[in-house]
């Protein structure tokens, strides 16, 4: 088949040719057979190319996804996840955030602030545990000891590593002494229980307590105390501050002598003012370790 | 895109632009025939065989759109369903049975053709389709193939036809096509 007659052909199943040209051509095809029978099987095949190409487009029309936006957002696994894990971590930092705030209403020590004191040596004398055995006060060492304050006090009063279970709950108890014996040493025996061997005496809990201070211009002394741990801020720096310190079974009792005056150190993790020690009975016995030691 | 631009491209036979076009509107022109009985697939089938009609029209630039694509599909895929369901009511059982010859027919001998265009090349199948069913001029081929002229894809398209032929003619004798 020539060139010039497949044009014709096409031209003709294709619709191209004029009228006139149309009953031109299918006169020849209608003398020659086999020019019929040729022009029949190009058809076929000429059909047989656009049913090709138009399963091909169609295929190619049944691929693509047709799953509206709204839904195909839902069948993305890594888009679930990751709005999963985006609301996950919005309910915890929300659970958090409002524990958080709980807490903080608990401790109220939030809202205090004290700068923190010039890097300084401050020196104070300080008293370690008075042994008490047999009634008599065996020793009461007073030491000096150089103490750096340059921590905010804030931080010392929010020691995270100090559960409150691990709080050794400080309750001192006192035996007051008989003023008209004070002169002996008497007047200081304890009870039987209070009879302690020196290993006993000599266990962790009579640990030196540690102290920091804070100076400040504040004429009040206020201080924190737990867990073997006493901080004090006041203004130190024209007069020192005396810490007397009274073991026995029954506890530890902490006094701190200060501008003549005594106070009374409880244990409290909230920074408190010291309260006066305003018993006479007690300052008259605080008055006699200090000049017995 | 707008209906200006997508024209535009499905005329250069831009494939793209025939996909962005059928997902843009196949809910709505499937509607049209799930909402008068017809299944899913018939529904599919109708909207595709109207969206190629508009291919054809728009690469042979017969296509002289004077409403929105969306209409002018709408109412092929309508007209097209009408028909369908025209041929279900009016087909007897007897001129079922004898449709179906003639479609069993026309299947194997597309069947034969088919085989035979797959076994052409890659460039041949797409000259000749392009040519065929697309309607491009040999100038477009030349373009869309990058050819170096018109007369190359003339050349090359000739030259296929008569591969297929040649092909065709060698397996089957004509009478297995008109017995």
């Amino acid at each position: 088949m020539s060139e010039l007659f497949q044009e014709k052909i096409d031209d003709y199943h294709a619709g191209k040719m004029t009228p006139d040209e149309v009953d031109s051509f299918e006169r020849e095809l209608a003398k020659d057979p086999s020019l019929l029978s040729e022009s029949n099987l190009q058809k076929e095949i000429i059909d047989g190319l656009k049913g090709y190409r138009k399963s091909q487009l169609k295929s190619r029309l049944d691929a693509i996804d047709l799953t509206p936006a709204w839904t195909s957002f839902g069948s993305q696994p890594a888009l679930i996840k990751s709005l999963l894990g985006v609301s996950v971590a919005t309910i915890i930092g929300t659970g958090i955030y409002f524990y958080g705030e709980s807490d903080k209403k608990v401790t109220p020590l939030s809202d205090v602030t004290i700068d923190a004191p010039r890097p300084e040596s401050i020196t104070f004398d300080r008293i370690t545990p008075a042994k008490i055995f047999d009634g008599k006060i065996n020793s009461l060492e007073t030491t000096s000891k150089s103490l750096e304050t340059n921590q905010k006090a804030e931080d010392f009063a929010t020691d995270k590593t100090i559960s409150k279970e691990d709080k050794k709950v400080f309750v001192p108890s006192f035996e007051v002494p008989e003023i008209t014996s004070l002169q002996d040493d008497k007047a200081l025996q304890t009870s039987f229980s209070d009879e302690l061997s020196g290993d006993e005496l000599s266990k962790p809990t009579r640990d030196p307590i540690e102290v920091e201070t804070e100076i400040t211009k504040s004429l009040d002394v206020r201080y924190k105390y737990y867990d073997g741990k006493l901080f004090l801020s006041g203004d130190f720096d024209k007069v020192p501050y005396e810490i007397l310190e009274i073991n026995s079974a029954n506890g530890r009792r902490i006094y701190i002598k200060y501008l003549n005056k005594y106070y009374k150190v409880e244990t409290t993790d909230r920074l408190s003012i010291l309260p006066e020690v305003v018993e006479q009975k007690v300052i008259e016995e605080l008055r006699i370790l200090r000049e017995s030691k | 895109m707008k209906d200006s631009e997508i024209l535009n491209r499905i005329s250069c036979g831009d494939e793209q632009a025939l996909d962005y076009l059928y997902k843009k509107y196949y809910r709505m022109m499937t509607r049209i025939v799930l909402s008068n009985d017809g299944t899913e697939e018939e529904a599919k089938d109708v909207y595709q065989e109207a969206l190629l009609v508009f291919w054809q029209k728009a690469v042979r630039k017969d296509l002289i759109l004077t409403s929105k694509i969306s209409t002018y599909l709408y109412s092929i895929c309508l007209n097209q369903w009408r028909k369908e369901l025209d041929r279900k009511s009016r087909l007897s059982s007897e001129r079922v049975e004898g449709e179906y010859f003639q479609q069993h027919d026309s299947k194997e001998r597309l069947k034969i053709v088919t085989g035979c265009i797959e076994e052409l090349g890659d460039v041949c199948k797409k000259v000749l389709t392009y040519y065929y069913f697309d309607g491009m001029n040999m100038q477009e081929i030349a373009n869309k193939m990058q050819f170096a002229n018109t007369d190359t894809a003339k050349t090359k398209k000739y030259k296929c036809k008569k591969k297929l032929d040649s092909l065709i003619k060698l397996r089957y004798t004509t009478e297995d096509f008109f017995d």
